[in-house]
């Protein structure tokens, strides 16, 4: 049955491949770490309800994407970014290359969603592995800063930061509605208003993790 | 041989049996029969393996085929015989010397390329969906599956990695029980020869096609699914009037078509749905789609909303995964009889979509130095922000491009919806209104409209980017020359620069003759032939359109020079476009071979990454110690080049080819090689570092420019490149086949 929603957004997860992507989505809306999970191809998609205050739950269509070079051209994923209002842009904390292309990626999505724009959060995955760390946490926040967004390291196998990177991108955006700066347009799919809530105070326990099944 | 007759005699007999009495069978009996051609000869030997003469491999192609037809499908035990058969039987018609190719692609030693090419691949080998593959345990099979994709890797290094490879490769490799070699033979047949070319190269280009296809044949055959889904992405994008959000399918038939099937369907399903590929081409993977859209249809027209289809579809894969959802007997039994083979219109609708959806497609056929493809290869910098304004500014003369295409779409439509009951050439007699078949009656104008809306954004899309590429190129190209004259001039003043070497088509370059070992000291590449092989990497494998000896020139004729030009420049663009540089290799000794004094005279532009052609080629201390001997005058271009070789810090040298493949070929001595090979990469250097961002993994040109040496073994096999499909053309033992397989490999390949 559809849970009850105030908004619903579109998020996209972009970044070089095997940094983590659809690993973490997964820790996200499944709550575990699938050791065995095929390499995105194309484009996937999961959902999930946060709720950023009591009784404001928030419905997140996340739409995966593959990392492969080849896969960005064309309409394979590039028509994904148009109906997105916030992402997730990965780099492998162990993968100095991974960071360097943030740049590149940020590029790619911004010129494909004017006159949108997309409120991105900067995500250092795999933050479990310390020792191999290649990019500081210094540079990182340094990057993010420039760019005017948020940096969370993560880690979908030890379940470090992931809810509350989705979380804190979630309120960021919905701050953003709220202000009027972010407005619900029709025909654009990146925000769109659900439900109100008005019997929000029920007993039923939204799902934490209904990834897929809302039919 | 006789194991397999024993171990499948039962059901063999059984279907030999149905085979001898088809021919007394009424024509109204079951379809799938009547499929057959009248005339063949039932009365086969039948045998899990084809008998020996002319016609035995087609009377067994024809009998597997039937009885792949069959609700039974091909059992299983029988699977990996045929599959191997089908695959040898392409190797074969290509004259592939298969232990040579072997002992290429499996080589222990690492290629050059590996790295770039054996990191995507190391990366995906844990998460080959397939419990085999992760873990402890799974070590050796991700070994063997590592091994394998590497293979495919080297052997069509324009294809290389794509992701999704690992899930057919394991799939494969289950078929063929771990056996390395084998799963090979049947990815290559599958990849080069079942599917599309530039199914997984050229950023997917032939499956953007099939997916644009694929949508018009839903609208044909499920007219009342695809109205609702393309009801509910236009009301997702009702009033911004473009097209936000992309068609429905999108999505999923992606990864259908990528992975054939392998990720979305039960393993029984998926390996029946592969026989039947092999047997009936790529086809099969619209009916399969087809099939499986229809047994969907009920619960997604349910859905109101984009939203709810996405979320239904999430469900709905699980299941089909899962839950065995369809019996996949019955699904077979639909994709085989939902039209007659082939398919009716597909052939045309995939060339219509390849058309349309390469902008300008004049312009790109006369664009040389390797046509269609580079085209296609070199979005790797089109970041350029520079390029994108010119692009967009393009975009004036576009609009008027646009309107006849639109018209042309308009007609197509109608022709789409009355596929089966006109000719095409009544089709623009008919009106709109004959859509009314679909059940949408009046509505079916809207939905012309609407559809054509839709495509027309897609396309302009991809117009903006393609021209984005092409003007990138283009900048690049003339960077290229303007250094080519800087080179020419300066230092090697027996080059002319002549007329047609400012012209960027002439850079075109006879592939066959490419490989050719030289049969005598004369010049031997005539200038009409250059030109003839253009597109053999964009479509058709265009063999033995000249003979190796058809035209010489005397020793000091001015097409030397001019061919040389040619060739090096063809060769430092296939070397900044990441292809396979056998050819540029041999281009290089080629032309050192015939033209003494041409290497005499650039000699100065010696270059450290010239080619060893021993196969210890050169490390970095050789290349300090050329760099010494370096002109002055070059310094600069050798630092430049030096940085574009830090660039690629990610891929160390690795170890020298094999040597046991090196003698194969008659190398030249060394230090006649150096010099030419050198100068085509000296006029690369001033373009290369600062047009080509390092972040690419497959397609990174650096490789190439930076370590030609890895082809000998390749190119001594025969295996690299576009002369993949044309390497009788490199061993002498199998030239005498060039004939016969010329004409195999030009009807091929669709």
């Amino acid at each position: 049955m559809e849970a009850i929603w105030l908004y619903q957004f579109r998020l996209i997860v972009i970044g070089d491949s095997t940094v983590g992507k659809s690993c973490l989505i997964r820790r996200f809306t499944e709550g575990r770490f699938a050791q065995v999970s095929d390499p995105t191809v194309g484009v996937d998609f999961f959902s999930r309800l946060v709720e950023i205050e009591p009784g404001k739950r928030i419905k997140l269509q996340i739409w995966d994407t593959a990392g492969q070079e080849r896969f960005r051209c064309r309409s394979i994923t590039r028509a994904y970014y148009r109906n997105s209002v916030g992402g997730l842009l990965l780099f492998d904390i162990t993968n100095r290359r991974s960071f360097q292309n943030v740049h590149d990626w940020l590029e790619e999505a911004r010129s494909h969603v004017q006159p949108h724009s997309i409120v991105f959060l900067l995500v250092g995955h795999k933050c479990d592995l310390e020792a191999q760390r290649q990019v500081t946490r210094q540079e990182a926040e340094k990057l993010a800063g420039a760019y005017g967004m948020r940096y969370v390291e993560t880690s979908a196998r030890d379940a470090i930061n992931v809810e509350h990177a989705f979380t804190e991108l979630t309120r960021d955006i919905f701050a953003l509605v709220r202000s009027g700066d972010i407005t619900i347009q029709e025909g654009w799919e990146g925000v769109k208003s659900g439900f109100v809530p008005n019997v929000v105070h029920s007993s039923e326990e939204v799902t934490k993790s209904d990834r897929r099944c809302l039919c | 041989r006789s194991l397999w007759r024993q171990t499948s005699g039962g059901v063999g007999g059984v279907i030999s049996s149905v085979l001898r009495k088809r021919d007394g069978i009424s024509r109204s009996a079951p379809r799938l029969l009547c499929t057959l051609e009248p005339g063949v000869d039932t009365r086969l030997r039948f045998s899990i393996e084809p008998s020996v003469g002319k016609n035995g491999f087609q009377q067994w192609y024809d009998a597997l085929k039937a009885v792949a037809r069959l609700p039974t499908g091909i059992p299983k035990e029988w699977r990996k015989r045929v599959w191997l058969t089908l695959a040898d039987q392409y190797l074969h018609s290509i004259s592939i010397d298969w232990e040579k190719t072997l002992r290429f692609a499996f080589n222990e030693r690492s290629n050059p390329d590996d790295d770039s090419l054996g990191i995507q691949i190391v990366k995906d080998l844990h998460r080959t969906g397939c419990s085999s593959y992760c873990g402890q345990e799974g070590e050796q099979d991700r070994v063997v599956l590592k091994r394998v994709l590497l293979a495919y890797a080297r052997w069509n290094k324009t294809v290389g990695y794509c992701q999704g490879f690992n899930v057919l490769a394991a799939l494969i490799l289950e078929v063929t029980e771990g056996s390395e070699s084998d799963a090979l033979k049947v990815m290559i047949y599958l990849i080069d020869k079942v599917l599309p070319e530039s199914y997984f190269a050229n950023n997917l280009r032939a499956l953007s096609v099939d997916m644009a296809v694929f949508r018009d044949l839903l609208r044909v055959k499920l007219p009342r699914l695809s109205q609702h889904l393309h009801h509910l992405q236009k009301s997702a994008n009702k009033e911004a009037g473009g097209s936000y959000e992309p068609p429905l399918t999108n999505v999923f038939t992606m990864q259908w078509f990528l992975t054939i099937f392998a990720t979305c369907l039960p393993a029984p399903t998926v390996l029946k749905i592969w026989d039947s590929v092999f047997f009936e081409g790529s086809e099969m993977l619209f009916r399969v789609a087809l099939a499986i859209w229809e047994r969907l249809g009920e619960r997604i027209e349910c859905c109101q909303t984009a939203d709810e289809f996405y979320s239904t579809m999430g469900c709905l894969t699980q299941e089909m995964l899962e839950e065995n959802l369809f019996d996949s007997a019955e699904l077979m039994q639909e994709v085989y009889s939902m039209a007659v083979f082939p398919f009716p219109q597909l052939a045309e609708l995939r060339e219509k979509y390849t058309y349309n959806i390469t902008p300008f497609p004049t312009s790109v056929k006369s664009n040389g130095s390797g046509g269609l493809s580079s085209w296609e290869s070199d979005d790797d910098d089109v970041d350029d922000e520079d390029s994108m304004v010119t692009a967009l500014g393009c975009l004036g003369p576009l609009g008027g491009l646009l309107a006849p295409e639109l018209q042309r779409y308009h007609k197509h439509l109608k022709a789409g919806a009355t596929e089966q009951r006109a000719e095409q050439s009544n089709m623009a007699e008919l009106s709109p209104g004959a859509v009314g078949a679909t059940g949408a009656g009046g509505g079916a104008k809207a939905e012309h409209k609407a559809s054509i809306n839709s495509m027309m954004m897609e396309r302009m899309n991809t117009d903006i980017y393609a021209l984005k590429k092409q003007y990138a190129r283009i900048k690049r190209r003339q960077q290229q020359q303007a250094m080519h004259l800087y080179v020419r001039t300066d230092k090697c003043p027996t080059t002319r620069v002549l007329p047609s070497q400012l012209n960027p088509s002439s850079t075109v370059i006879n592939h066959l003759l490419v490989g050719r070992k030289p049969r005598c000291s004369g010049s031997r590449y005539p200038n009409t032939d250059a030109y003839t092989l253009q597109h053999q990497r964009g479509s058709l494998p265009s063999v033995g359109t000249g003979s190796p000896g058809s035209s010489r020139g005397g020793g000091g004729s001015p097409w030397r020079a001019h061919v040389r030009v040619h060739r090096r420049s063809l060769a430092q663009a296939r070397a900044q476009l990441g292809f396979g540089d056998s050819e540029e290799r041999e281009d290089d000794e080629e032309v050192k071979k015939r033209s003494e004094e041409g290497q005499k005279d650039s000699d100065g532009s010696s270059l450290p990454q010239s080619p060893d052609p021993s196969g210890t080629g050169p490390n970095s201390e050789e290349i300090q110690q050329d760099l010494g001997e370096t002109r002055g005058a070059k310094v600069g271009e050798v630092v430049g080049q030096l940085e574009a070789l830090d660039l690629e810090d990610i891929n160390p040298e690795t170890d020298p080819p094999p040597p046991e493949a090196a003698p194969k070929t008659p190398s030249p001595s060394t230090p006649a090689l150096s010099p030419l090979s050198s100068s085509s990469h000296l006029s690369l250097s001033p373009s290369s570092p600062g047009d080509v961002p390092p972040k690419q993994q497959v397609f990174s040109p650096f490789p190439c420019v930076k370590q030609p040496r890895k082809s000998v073994a390749a190119r001594n096999l025969g295996l690299y490149g576009p002369t993949s499909r044309t390497p009788t053309v490199h061993f002498p033992q199998l030239s005498r086949n060039l004939n016969r397989s010329s004409g195999a490999g030009t009807t091929g390949r669709r």
